[in-house]
């Protein structure tokens, strides 16, 4: 009898095993969809725009329109992560990476949406919506904060873009410190892309680059939704151990395990919402918190970078700087905002001032969701262009 | 305790007192931050829930829209 019960449990262990090994197979299997899904984009955008596509995109040389485009695409499709590949591709396609860097900075506002949203759950219980808004909102003042500090210094001398095109060239273009090694992906991807371009031609004639962007963008999507329903499941475990390890052990250690749980799910929109519910509850402070948000921004980085290395030749340098000025960006952001004192506590303040309103009276959420996320980015650029 | 029982105390006996005072406050301070901590590591065993929770949030955003808009009447 004991045998029987023994080998009953050897096998649903082996067969738990056999799961895991094929759902981390089908992981390995998305992130090379990834991969060359962004290839495709960047090789249909450069056939599309034969070489021009920076005049394709001439209305976003105004940085305005370029940040409210990646906002609203980001809040719309909820994935930061997919918004950012995307905008890889669109680099080593020929965009150029000065009006890709505030689509950048916009995806990270655009990706806050996801947090709020899931915080207005909570709403049957007053107190519990209160602090559940606030701990959405504090990521939304800090990313608005950040835009509002870095845009304008970008716009003027475009620190980060040189910064990343420096570490850019001596990853991929020096020959030092080199990672010419990644060329192995394009004999990898190049097979795939082919396949799709051929599909493309078939199913139109007149617009084949498009339509390879449009399958690119589509498996970009897919990929991100698979990957990150899959990662939560296999990495559950390891994100709990995480954040038990977390706790009580100060900021840094809040900043790091946002990070890294963002990397292990592959999607900061989930990580943040993970600390929803917990803040709601009462059980975890606004000020543990804040520090996670700010490590799944720059968790999610990883995703842009890992985009990069599908693109090989010319485009690489740019590909590989669009995704460390993400990097850049939003290690200097917590740098500045959360290493100084008086900055640190303005997103805490403007999240507890605008939950106490929310609280109060819903409608406000609605308007402030609406203004940021929508108005806001539009009247920018309206003024942009009055004063321009 | 009132203050005419520490008046009439001697010095070396009140910073005894003091310090066993402190002690107390210490412990009671460490069991409320254990306390604390072990609620939360309570609800990061809840991750999976949690995990769930944050999937339906088109739904939260519906109903959060009928229930801002059922306010808005009712205060009018």
């Amino acid at each position: 009898m004991t045998d029987i019960s023994t080998s009953g449990n050897n096998q649903t262990s082996n067969d738990n095993l056999a799961l895991r090994i094929f759902q981390w197979l089908f992981v390995l299997v998305l992130i090379y969809l990834l991969i060359t899904a962004v290839g495709m984009i960047g090789s249909g955008f450069k056939g599309a725009t034969k070489g021009q596509a920076t005049d394709l995109f001439a209305f976003a040389t105004n940085p305005f329109m370029g940040l409210i485009i990646g906002v609203i695409a980001t809040a719309m499709i909820q994935s930061s992560s997919t918004v950012t590949s995307i905008i890889v591709g669109l680099v080593a396609g020929g965009l150029s990476v000065e009006m890709a860097v505030p689509m950048i900075m916009g995806a990270n506002i655009g990706t806050t949406i996801t947090n709020t949203i899931v915080s207005l759950g909570h709403i049957n219980k007053k107190k519990e919506f209160r602090r559940a808004f606030a701990a959405a909102t504090v990521h939304d003042f800090f990313n608005l904060m950040a835009v509002a500090i870095f845009l304008p210094i970008e716009i003027l001398f475009h620190p980060l873009q040189k910064a990343a095109g420096y570490l850019a060239e001596r990853l991929v273009g020096g020959e030092n410190l080199s990672v010419k090694g990644l060329n192995f992906i394009k004999p990898m991807t190049k097979p795939v892309i082919d396949q799709f371009k051929s599909l493309a031609h078939m199913i139109s004639e007149s617009a084949p680059n498009v339509l390879l962007i449009v399958f690119g963008i589509t498996i970009i999507f897919m990929v991100i939704i698979f990957i990150g329903k899959l990662l939560k499941k296999l990495m559950v475990g390891r994100a709990k151990d995480i954040m038990h390890g977390s706790i009580g052990r100060g900021p840094i250690s809040g900043i790091a395990s946002g990070a890294i749980v963002t990397v292990l799910v592959q999607s900061s929109s989930t990580t943040t919402s993970l600390m929803v519910p917990l803040a709601g509850s009462g059980v975890f402070k606004l000020k543990q918190i804040y520090p996670f948000t700010l490590g799944a921004n720059i968790g999610t980085t990883i995703t842009a970078l890992l985009a990069a290395t599908a693109i090989s030749g010319d485009h690489a340098i740019l590909a590989l700087q669009i995704a460390l000025v993400h990097l850049i960006y939003n290690l200097s952001a917590v740098f500045l905002i959360y290493g100084i004192k008086d900055l640190r506590k303005i997103p805490i303040r403007g999240a507890l001032w605008l939950a106490r309103i929310a609280a109060d009276h819903k409608i406000y959420a609605l308007l402030y969701m609406l203004g940021v996320f929508f108005a806001l980015p539009g009247l920018m650029v309206f003024i942009y262009q009055l004063i321009a | 305790m009132e203050n005419e029982n520490f008046a009439s105390l001697p010095k070396k006996k009140l910073k005894k007192l003091i310090h066993e005072t402190q002690d107390v406050l210490d412990q009671l301070k460490a069991e409320l931050k254990t306390r604390k901590q072990d609620k939360q590591h309570d609800e990061i065993d809840h991750m999976e829930e949690h995990f769930e929770d944050a999937a339906h949030n088109l739904s939260n955003l519906k109903n959060f829209i009928q229930k801002a808009f059922s306010e808005l009447r009712k205060d009018k």
